[in-house]
């Protein structure tokens, strides 16, 4: 009974101090579906876009940009979470190494080249930037779930082997529980990175929010830029938030 | 029953254990005693396997250890570390009852179990819903016994369990120990560099040196034992400290009871766990003569003719 009270403690203050995401919530809702509208209130501030900027149907691209954006984070989730435990959980130590370094290098590769390079294999529309994105989100992933995977304290490693855990028990009742902050980090860098990398898929007709962006600059329409860097903007800033809230509240859990 | 048979054991060129032989008895307690870097957890850590030797064999109850599978080897044998280890996300109910759920034990057994334990170990039962973070040291290191004992092992090994407390929690806890060992007679491998904690709970009392076991028998053995580097290690006052294995109140017949009137403030007042180390040193550093234990009527006088019978003669 009293284990139940400070369960519902727990989940109730993680639900109040979602304040602000709920706030960014609504405000990203406001900018897709009345982007127009708002324009056309602040006309006397921010003056007459050079474009005809509602051409660009706001909504559509939005979910185009979340479509990219999942289906490239879900598979990297999938197998950076899963290969990392898998070399941990059969203790390839070797193999766990070298990936780590792979992972180390592979950051330094700019995204806008590697899309580049996808385009002749792929060719344009979706696929390439997915397969872009995947690839630059498996890397955090990966590294995370190792670090959050090795970071419990010798003491309670030790127990666990004590006590009789297989490796995989132990992975199941220990590591994974304990480690669940960092992964969360990982998950969160790598969806914050695609966000905005997504942006670039429009050059190679992805669609997205990059769309907008990228006919703004060409005609130099601060207002056009908006219209895509907005969106974007609001979208990074919920997602950080609820993760970085998800982090804090399993960081509480893992400490007892 | 756990037999060491010619173990070697050596990091890089560091030689941590160098031909140990040791039988263990069933049911008692054997305390591995010595100075920081001897061997002591390396040798504990080989009987569960968590370390593997050089060369040697390790049997239990009559069969090569590595006969047996890892995780069931450990699993019946319970083990208990310093500063705990326990899992921080799970509540103490959860910790307790890892071992029996690795069993599929179902769960009013389990639940009975976790009672049972939180009861033995002299915790609440409200105890089982909270998380290792709310409790203090003294507790978590309760609840630390509680687990190693969670499936009824036949083993357990303690790596100076008590080792992170306070004087006066460590003594308590030592006691409640002992008496949890009197009822459930588990056989107890037991790692300390305290010597008193040795003397005032072994069975069996083993001193190791640099990697070697310099003497083992009962502690009374231990005490007469001549040898310089024990003698040097446990120092010459050793003989003294087997006093803290009597209780003052099994041996009140040995005093004179006063009959004449006394003032409470010039009684020495002692509890049902004092030990007659404790009677003796109070009196040391008391001018009073008179003393009264808790739940035993009437005054006392102390002499120390007792404690004279009870200190060890060595021939």
């Amino acid at each position: 009974m009293k284990n139940q009270v400070a369960v519902t403690n727990i989940k109730t203050r993680w639900v109040r101090s979602l304040k602000t995401e709920m706030a960014l919530l609504v405000l990203l809702f406001v900018t897709v579906f009345w982007f127009d509208q708002l324009v056309a209130i602040l006309k006397p501030l921010i003056g007459t876009p050079k474009s005809n900027v509602s051409v660009w149907n706001l909504g559509e691209l939005f979910f185009q940009h979340m479509a990219i954006v999942t289906i490239a984070t879900s598979a990297s989730l999938i197998l950076a979470f899963g290969l990392g435990s898998w070399v941990h959980i059969k203790r390839f130590d070797q193999l766990k190494s070298n990936l780590l370094s792979f992972c180390g290098f592979g950051e330094t590769f700019p995204t806008a080249a590697l899309i580049a390079l996808l385009v002749p294999l792929l060719g344009y529309g979706m696929e390439s930037v997915v397969i872009a994105l995947f690839v630059y989100g498996l890397m955090p992933i990966f590294t995370n779930t190792i670090e959050g995977l090795e970071s419990i304290p010798k003491q309670i490693g030790e127990a666990a082997d004590g006590m009789g855990l297989t490796p995989i028990q132990k992975y199941g009742y220990v590591e994974l529980k304990m480690g669940m902050p960092y992964i969360l980090t990982g998950i969160r860098i790598s969806l914050i990175v695609n966000i905005a990398a997504a942006t670039i898929g429009a050059v190679v007709g992805a669609g997205g929010l990059g769309m907008p962006i990228m006919s703004g600059i060409r005609i130099y329409d601060p207002i056009l830029i908006m219209k895509g860097a907005l969106p974007v903007i609001l979208l990074a800033l919920l997602v950080d938030g609820l993760f970085r809230k998800m982090e804090k509240h399993y960081g509480i859990q893992s400490k007892g | 029953m756990i037999e060491l048979r010619n173990i070697k054991k050596t990091y890089g060129n560091v030689v941590a254990l160098d031909g140990i032989d040791l039988v263990i008895e069933n049911a008692k307690i054997c305390m591995l005693l010595g100075p920081s870097g001897c061997g002591k957890s390396t040798l504990l850590r080989l009987i569960n396997r968590l370390i593997d030797p050089d060369s040697g064999e390790i049997l239990i109850n009559h069969k090569s250890n590595l006969s047996y599978k890892k995780e069931e080897l450990r699993r019946n044998m319970g083990y208990a570390i310093q500063g705990v280890g326990l899992f921080p996300h799970m509540t103490v109910g959860e910790n307790i009852s890892v071992v029996p759920k690795l069993y599929k034990w179902d769960e009013p057994r389990m639940k009975a179990r976790i009672e049972e334990l939180l009861d033995l170990v002299g915790l609440p039962i409200e105890y089982a819903s909270k998380y290792p973070r709310e409790l203090s040291g003294g507790e978590a290191q309760r609840v630390g016994v509680a687990r190693a004992l969670g499936a009824d092992p036949q083993f357990l090994l303690m790596d100076e369990p008590f080792g992170a407390l306070d004087p006066v929690n460590r003594k308590r806890l030592q006691r409640e120990f002992l008496e949890i060992q009197r009822r459930l007679k588990k056989t107890v491998v037991f790692v300390t560099h305290d010597i008193n904690e040795a003397a005032t709970m072994a069975d069996q009392l083993v001193i190791m040196n640099e990697g070697k076991i310099i003497g083992a028998g009962t502690p009374e053995e231990i005490a007469c034992c001549e040898d310089d580097t024990v003698v040097g290690f446990l120092g010459n006052g050793f003989g003294l400290e087997l006093l803290e294995r009597h209780k003052l109140v099994d041996h009140m017949h040995m005093f004179e009871p006063w009959t004449k009137a006394a003032k409470f403030e010039d009684l020495l007042r002692f509890d049902r766990a004092s030990t007659m180390k404790e009677i003796m040193a109070s009196f040391l550093l008391s001018e009073k003569t008179l003393f009264s234990v808790e739940g035993v009527p009437g005054v006392f006088t102390y002499n120390t003719k007792p404690i004279s019978e009870l200190l060890l003669k060595c021939d």
